[in-house]
């Protein structure tokens, strides 16, 4: 009995922090998103149906153990065998696999969808929005209009990495010469957080990303914005001479590296290097300085050879790119 | 009821003249032993140290993690020691202790004395011993391999991974995967030809049968894997571009040939536990095991559907929705026979009385825990569930409940059940504390981590921040992971107080129970081999242990003097031969030290000492191989065990055990082929542009060049196989062994040139890399015949092959055969196929 009284101890505890909702900006359990939605009610499908299945064993074990003899009697033979082990799971798997096919169908999104490529590469995202007359580009922050489809095309620069953002949909891979597709529409306006499913090496817990959904006017919007910068600013010169143009692009600008990430709004997001630090002028300071002891292995070379106050100069631009 | 042969008292002095054959080695010389039960402790003892090890390197991954931002382990150091964790507990722990398991109880559980060929199991543990501490060890120099056991490309390819640890990972563990190809044709020639007369494979017991399916998988599994292996590291040391999609490879190769092997592997490991449980319900409860035969099919049927789940690991990959689809279902169905398991237990449990032992705890908590994990199977083979949990902690809990749960609990209980046939009892009262430190430390590490992976947290990440609230859940996991630990502990400490094995029997049957390896044992178990007529022998024929111990059954003496077990029939297990096996000695551990050796300073690319080493090892080969084929000692060409039955002491051909040893490995030689046969057909439908045109291809002469040459060579083996049975004319044998063996190298070669001379090269594209992968593993089976086409006209010569049918030329005759039938496949499909499409 005592074996009985752990497990419901146990089980009661999983179940009431499972319907409390512990959701979160990384959570399956708080779905925004139409993929996630139907997800995370066949996962409730899928717990109810398990645990009673748990529960219809753990009964025959505890009878088989310690029932009355015409119980014992009925679950000793091999018909019991043949009702339990066979026919029973023959009808719950059935059932429940038909409906896992019915969520599996793709569901016709009828609108037009939004494009956008993102490309897997050790340990950052690049993001291309491919709209109808500009291509914009920018990296770890990834804004979507409310309601609308929108098509992420993925692949990978370098490693297998996986495209996860738990409140929208499920994942998939990113494999390097290979393309996957991967459809969603956004339910609320939010911010959601995603991060890299498949091992891809060194700070692999590293990398992570972000995905605002907004109205879609608010998208229209922040997209049609003017992206060009200014290249006559201290900060900007300070850029160029330091080589930062060799890796980094920003828009308008003689900066057009392709190696890291596009800078053209960096001041705008929240956060830096794949969510690993809060997007301060402090913070970008000392990610230029000492990367490497942030995130160890990032491609991003230390730039020790600049000062401080070249440093807090280098920062305020890069935060005022927005 | 038929009853013993012979009557009691046997001759004075015939027990102790058998124990003096089957005396054991004493003190260092113990290495040079090759008896099951020596070799089978060692195992068993090695493969426990390895989870001891891979379970402190999991206690240190939860520090890690038992905090958000934590600094204890850097990320460098927390990848290899999650690679680590799950290579060692997969490759050095659950397979090696499986087998180990096989190695120690099957033998006893047949009523045979000894496994068919004892070095072959001594050598298959001497070099998993050695391969498996250089490779743990690599640890502590920071060359550890760290792209996941799993070792995906591109991220393990020369690029990403510059180090040797990656290669270490390749030639280790490909190394110790051949070893355990090796026990497990041992231990299928063992089951089938080595039982007790009477036993016909429906009186066999449940754990018997599942060593037999688990070696069978392991025969067709583990040579994918063992491919996968050699595709990545001829890309890794010489740049053939399998997995690099830039250059006509394709990085899911890897996976598609990594979890054919990977899936059935997790039954490889769970069938044979199940087993062991079967074998325990059925004592403890005081009675046959209910479901026999449902429970029989259900193990082939494991057996079968688990080779067709491999796509459940890649349902994120991005296939196409129909192979989903198939997938899935295969993947629910595949719970259908662990369900009908599970209530067969209950119904035996039902039909009998529990007795509440240690052991029988571990069972009832193993009934829990494989439940559930097998539920959240369930859940996962439900493809857009998989989407959300895919490498999330969830499916880190789900396989820890089927591991752990499925396997080491079993295990466990094994421990506590058998520990009286070799040893004083261990303590029950430690056993249940154990277990229920064990069981409350692993729902406490483990039931959380369900809902860890639900609210976001993916797998293989060395940290996490602070503001996803994982904190809790992750301390609570960690705390459960230290309780666990404690329960091992308890388990260790209770071992090392009370188990002292000794050969010559422990406390006995203690448990009453039913099959035969509880008959009174010593050295040379069991002193005679008894007719069975049922399942349960010790139950049906009260008398039989005591008929057994008086020697009145069968072969209660050693006819021809030296270490003997009796031979039957696989299907019926009538009596038809005694075969005489080896003792200790030192040629198979010189092989095995050679082949670690050939094998390990190859990968840190000491080439010369690497060919010393193989030579010692080819050496070593040739020097336990050479008293093959003994004559029979004058007057004993037959002899009787018992009750006029009459049966040779020497056999080759088909059926005898030699032959059936071949067959396996060539079946395993096939299904490495199929894998790479596979590898082509896949790479190929990757791109329309992959076969180059037929203009620049080898031309169609070089082939049918080489196929005629083959076909020359099978001309070759025909008239060899003639001399051998007529027995007469032995140098002209000789000469044709090695013009046969001419043959096949020139074939070889002419393939070979025939793509080199068009100036493709394998280091260009997929497809070149593909073309000469084919001749690699042609070479590789050439070479192996070749030494043993001379091996053989070295002993025609030495004069050593006297008299008709003899084993060693008709067991190389017919590795010949499936080299020259390889060879030919090869052509087909590396000319013929890119003709006809």
């Amino acid at each position: 009995m005592k074996l009985r009284a752990e497990h419901m101890i146990v089980g009661t505890t999983c179940v009431g922090v499972l319907l409390s909702g512990c959701g979160g900006e990384q959570s399956v359990l708080e779905p925004k998103g139409d993929g996630a939605h139907s997800i995370s009610l066949l996962a409730q499908v899928l717990f109810i149906s398990g645990a009673a299945v748990l529960m219809i064993v753990v009964v025959a074990l505890l009878l088989a153990l310690r029932g009355p003899e015409r119980l014992r009697a009925k679950l000793s033979g091999e018909r019991a065998i043949v009702a339990g082990g066979i026919a029973f799971p023959s009808i719950v798997l059935t059932a429940l696999l038909t409906y896992g096919f019915l969520t599996m169908r793709p569901t016709d999104p009828g609108l037009a969808p939004v494009r956008i490529a993102v490309e897997g590469k050790q340990w950052w995202w690049r993001v291309r929005y491919d709209l109808e007359q500009l291509s914009v580009e920018t990296a770890n922050e990834i804004r979507i209009p409310v309601g609308t489809p929108v098509e992420f095309a993925l692949t990978s620069a370098d490693v297998m990495h996986s495209f996860w953002v738990p409140n929208l949909a499920g994942k998939i891979d990113m494999t390097p010469g290979r393309t996957t597709r991967l459809t969603v529409v956004a339910r609320e306006p939010g911010i959601m957080r995603g991060q890299c499913a498949e091992f891809c090496g060194g700070p692999h817990g590293l990398m992570s990303l972000r995905v605002i959904a907004m109205l879609p006017d608010a998208f229209q919007e922040w997209m049609s914005r003017n992206r060009s910068r200014n290249s006559s600013s201290a900060g900007h010169q300070l850029f160029l001479s330091a080589g930062c143009g060799g890796c980094h692009s920003v828009t308008g600008t003689n900066a057009d590296g392709r190696i890291g990430p596009d800078l053209t709004d960096v001041g705008s997001r929240a956060m830096l290097a794949a969510e690993t630090l809060p997007n301060t002028a402090e913070n970008v300071a000392r990610w230029i300085a000492s990367g490497k002891s942030i995130k160890p292995e990032n491609a991003m070379p230390e730039f020790k050879n600049l000062t401080a106050d070249e440093l807090t100069m280098l920062a305020t631009y890069l935060t005022s790119l927005k | 009821m038929t009853n013993p042969p012979h009557d009691a008292p046997r001759p004075a002095g015939e027990a102790e003249t058998l124990k003096g054959i089957w005396q054991p080695p004493k003190g260092w010389r113990a290495i040079t032993a090759v008896n099951n039960q020596q070799i089978g402790l060692f195992y068993a003892g090695t493969a426990l140290l390895f989870f001891l090890a891979a379970g402190v390197l999991a206690l240190l991954m939860r520090l890690q993690l038992a905090v958000p931002s934590n600094t204890f382990l850097d990320q460098q150091t927390y990848n290899q020691i999650f690679t680590m964790h799950g290579t060692v507990m997969m490759f050095l722990f659950a397979v090696p202790i499986v087998e180990a398991l096989g190695v120690m109880l099957v033998p006893g559980m047949i009523g045979a004395r000894d496994l068919p060929f004892p070095r072959l199991s001594a050598y298959a543990f001497w070099a998993y011993f050695i391969g498996g501490i250089v490779f743990f060890c690599t640890l502590f120099f920071d060359l550890a391999p760290n792209g996941g056991w799993f070792m995906y490309p591109p991220l393990t390819g020369m690029e990403h991974s510059p180090g040797v640890g990656a290669d270490f990972w390749l030639l280790g563990i490909g190394f110790i995967e051949i070893s355990a190809i090796a026990g497990a044709i041992e231990i299928i020639v063992g089951i089938l030809l080595t039982r007790a007369p009477g036993m016909t494979l429906a009186r066999m017991p449940v754990f018997v049968w599942t060593q037999l399916i688990f070696a069978a998988m392991i025969i067709f599994a583990f040579p994918a894997i063992i491919l996968a292996t050699m595709l990545l590291e001829l890309e890794r040391a010489f740049g053939w571009p399998f997995f690099q999609a830039a250059k006509g490879g394709d990085a899911l190769l890897w996976q598609h040939l990594f979890w054919f092997f990977g899936h059935p592997e997790v039954y490889i490991i769970f069938l044979p536990a199940a087993g062991l449980v079967s074998m325990i319900v059925a004592t403890m409860a005081r009675t046959p095991l209910v479901g026999y035969h449902l429970i029989v099919v259900a193990l082939i049927a494991t057996g079968f559907f688990s080779f067709g789940l491999w796509v459940h690991h890649m349902f994120t990959t991005g296939i196409p929705p129909v192979s989903l689809a198939f997938f899935s279902a295969a993947s629910m169905a595949v719970s259908l026979p662990s369900g009908i398991q599970v209530f067969a237990w209950i119904a035996t449990m039902a039909n009998g009385r529990l007795q509440f032992t240690a052991a029988s705890l571990f069972i009832l908590g193993f009934v829990f825990l494989f439940t559930l994990g097998g539920l959240t199977g369930v859940m996962l083979a439900m493809v857009p569930f998989d989407w959300q949990v895919h490498d999330t902690y969830f499916v880190v809990a789900h396989f820890h409940y089927v591991l752990i749960g499925g396997m080491v609990f079993p295990l466990f209980a094994a421990i506590y059940y058998w520990a009286p046939m070799l040893s004083e009892p261990l303590s029950e009262k430690l056993g249940k504390f154990a277990f229920w430190l064990m069981f409350l430390g692993f729902n406490g590490t483990f039931l959380p981590m369900h809902l860890t992976g639900l609210v976001g947290m993916p797998r293989r990440v060395h940290t996490y921040p602070e503001a996803l609230n994982w904190g809790g859940l992750n301390l609570i996991s960690t705390v459960g992971a230290f309780v666990f630990a404690a329960g091992v502990l308890v388990v260790v400490y209770d071992l090392a107080r009370r188990f002292r094995p000794s050969l010559s029997g422990g406390a006995g049957n203690i448990w009453r129970a039913g099959t035969l390896e509880w008959l009174a044992n010593d050295t040379f178990v069991p002193r005679s081999i008894p007719r069975v007529d049922s399942r349960d022998p010790l139950w049906t024929r009260p008398e039989l242990a005591e008929e057994v111990d008086e020697g009145r059954w069968f072969l209660p003496n050693a006819p021809t003097g030296t270490r003997e077990t009796l031979v039957t029939s696989p299907v019926e297990a009538e009596p038809r031969a005694i075969i005489r096996l080896p003792g200790p000695g030192y040629a198979h551990l010189i092989a095995a030290a050679g082949t670690a050796g050939f094998f390990l300073l190859l990968t840190v690319k000491y080439v010369l000492l690497a060919t010393v080493c193989g030579v010692f090892a080819l050496v070593a080969f040739i020097v336990w191989m050479w008293p093959s084929d003994p004559q029979a000692p004058p007057g004993k060409t037959t002899v009787e065990i018992g009750g006029d039955v009459k049966v040779p002491t020497y056999v080759a051909g088909p059926g005898s055990h030699s032959w059936m040893a071949i067959v396996i490995l060539l079946c395993a030689a096939a299904s490495l082929y199929l894998s790479y046969i596979f590898s082509y057909l896949y790479l190929w439908t990757t791109s329309p542009t992959w076969l180059p045109p037929a203009a620049s291809r080898a031309d169609p002469v070089w082939a049918i060049a080489a196929a005629v040459v083959l076909l020359i060579a099978a001309a070759g083996l025909y008239a060899t196989e003639r001399g051998a049975r007529s027995g007469r004319r032995r140098q002209a044998s000789a000469v044709l062994w090695i013009l046969t063996s001419a043959c096949v190298i020139a074939a070889l070669a002419t393939e070979v040139y025939g793509h080199w001379q068009t100036g493709l090269r394998p280091d260009q594209s997929g497809y070149a890399a593909m073309v000469y992968m084919a001749s690699v593993l042609q070479a590789q089976v050439v070479v192996a015949f070749i030494i043993m086409a001379g091996f053989t006209a070295a002993k025609l010569l030495a004069g050593r092959l006297e008299g008709p049918d003899r084993a060693t030329p008709r067991n190389v005759g017919l590795f010949g055969k499936f080299v020259i039938g390889q060879g030919l496949v090869g052509l087909l499909l590396v000319h013929g196929f890119p003709a006809v499409i």
